[in-house]
């Protein structure tokens, strides 16, 4: 469970979230929308603990995030599989060995990592692309790539920020199913889009976002900006 | 555990292997360094031997007149004996120092026969005298210019090395202390070259350093490639220079032994006793300049 309780943020040029109040439960499929700069990564920042929240309290799955210390943070993430908006994947390693980075990071063994990563990569539809690099991939295929770099350590929670960005329909919503395999098998995800008929498509919580407060919060949500 | 461990340490050597020019002329540096404090050392036991040998070389000669009996000269030299500061007293009679003449210019005929041709044994019967300490000849002087000797003792001779000996030395000191200038020096320079090879590898690694954090990569994995990378450079230095080092030992000592005519010492025998010190020190100073730089370079670049 993710529980947002009164969180105020905001950076050097201004307040960014004010007051967010928001609960997900295990297993939640949820899509944060709202336009661009409302504050959707930053939530997504709190979530990941890169950032501090000026108040309040983030409490995931029983843990502070906002108390962690820096020495107990890395463990912390281990439990997170994050997408990021600009992917962030390693250009001078393979596709196998992007997905395997997670795992080698927190120590998992080398028989783990030959089970894991193929699994990974094959739920995303990378397979036969294991030894291509970053920049010999397709942009929908370098996310897919940073998807299974997301979940092969089998996160309880994911988070895809900004994901469908400019992919075509059909690809976007290939990429949608995937997460929603992995929330079916009981994982939370948390993803959040300016993608229209993916969002209407969903048919699954939407949280909406307008000056840095929660506007709307619809259990079967549609698109409305 | 172990296997982060060891996962961090190939890390490690992907840093150094990955601009492996950089790390050469790193490496080269260190080498310079490493070199020059072993030379410090040699130098330093080069300089106790030539010190120590000539030393040895010092000593009192007295000679008698020729009628002396051997009960007075036995009584000079008890006398001596006696004195605290001296080490050895030495009698050698005038006989046996003819035989040793003659044998030693055994093959020069011309000066056996001016010896011959004098009447009878021209040399005389000596004490030679050896003091415990550099700076007791000067008691034996005065003792043995006492008035109570002057009848019996013909003369004494002192081969007054000590000018020789405060040459030597104060030219070691000189030496001794550029050396150690120049080592401070190299090794400044040193950690100022890895200090800023090991912040290049960390600027050009910073997406990768930050992406291993946004996955779940502890501080210590993170650091601890670089302070491998580190070590890597003191490890291959100590072990070039050493290489560098070894053949030019081998190509001096038999030249310092014969140079310095060291008699009962033999500088390579000094300096193989010494080999795994001078190879222990640099493989440690190595590694310590090298943990030293990517520490510092570590907490200015990758603290967060
Ligand atoms: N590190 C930062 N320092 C200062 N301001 C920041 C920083 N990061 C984000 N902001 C500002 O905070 C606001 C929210 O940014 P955020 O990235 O959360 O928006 P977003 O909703 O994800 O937008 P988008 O849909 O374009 O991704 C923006 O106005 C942005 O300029
Ligand atoms: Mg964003």
């Amino acid at each position: 469970m993710i529980e947002f309780k009164q969180i105020n943020k905001s950076y050097s040029d201004g307040l960014v979230l004010s007051d967010i109040n928001l609960t997900v439960n295990d297993g939640e499929f949820i899509t944060f929308v709202g336009r661009s700069g409302v504050g959707k990564t930053t939530i997504f920042r709190l979530l990941i603990g890169e950032e501090k929240p000026d108040s309040g309290e983030l409490i995931v799955n029983g843990c502070n995030v906002e108390k962690l210390t820096k020495s107990r943070i890395p463990y912390y993430r281990r439990k997170l599989g994050v997408v990021f908006q600009d992917f962030k994947l390693l250009s001078r390693k393979t596709v196998y060995e992007n997905v395997a980075f997670t795992l080698v990071v927190s120590g998992a063994s080398n028989k783990k990592i030959k089970e894991l990563v193929p699994q990974a990569i094959g739920l995303v539809g990378l397979s036969g692309k294991e030894n291509r690099f970053p920049h010999e991939l397709s942009g929908g295929e370098q996310q897919r790539c940073a998807i299974a770099r997301a979940i092969v350590h089998q996160p309880k929670i994911l988070i895809a920020d900004e994901l469908t960005g400019d992919l075509d329909a059909i690809y976007s919503w290939e990429i949608m199913e995937i997460l929603l395999r992995i929330n079916k098998l009981g994982n939370t995800v948390l993803i959040a889009t300016h993608d229209r008929d993916i969002v209407n498509r969903l048919n699954k919580r939407v949280i909406t976002m307008e000056n840095g407060k929660v506007a709307k919060d619809q259990a079967v949500g549609r698109y409305m900006i | 555990m172990l296997r982060s461990l060891f996962r961090v340490i190939k890390f490690g050597f992907m840093n150094f292997w990955r601009n492996i020019w950089m790390s050469f002329a790193t490496t080269l540096i260190m080498v310079l360094t490493l070199f020059s404090i072993s030379l410090l050392i040699i130098l330093n036991l080069y300089g106790d031997l030539i010190i120590e040998n000539i030393k040895n070389k010092i000593d009192v000669t007295v000679f008698f007149q020729q009628d002396v009996s051997k009960a007075q000269i036995d009584e000079v030299q008890s006398a001596l004996s006696n004195m605290t500061d001296v080490d050895e007293v030495k009698y050698t009679s005038k006989d046996e120092a003819l035989k040793e003449f003659q044998s030693k210019h055994g093959d020069n005929p011309l000066i056996l026969s001016s010896i011959t041709e004098l009447e009878g044994n021209p040399l005389r019967d000596t004490l030679v005298i050896r003091a415990k300490n550099l700076d007791k000849y000067n008691d034996i002087k005065i003792f043995l210019d006492n008035e109570k000797y002057q009848p019996i003792v013909e003369k004494f001779t002192f081969d007054d090395n000590k000018e020789i000996i405060n040459k030597v030395s104060s030219t070691l000191s000189i030496a001794k202390k550029i050396g150690i200038g120049v080592s401070v020096i190299f090794c400044i320079i040193v950690v100022l070259v890895m200090f800023n090879t090991i912040r290049m590898t960390i600027y050009t690694q910073k997406d990768e350093i930050s992406i291993m954090r946004l996955v779940g990569a502890t501080n210590a994995f993170i650091e601890i490639p670089f302070i491998i990378e580190g070590m890597l450079y003191g490890l291959f230095a100590s072990v070039i220079s050493t290489l560098i080092l070894y053949p030019i030992i081998l190509y001096t000592t038999p030249k310092i032994n014969e140079f310095f005519q060291l008699v009962n010492v033999d500088a390579a025998s000094v300096i193989n006793k010494n080999l795994l010190i001078i190879i222990a020190v640099q493989l440690l100073l190595g590694i310590f300049l090298g943990v030293v730089s990517s520490a510092i370079a570590i907490r200015k670049y990758l603290k967060v």
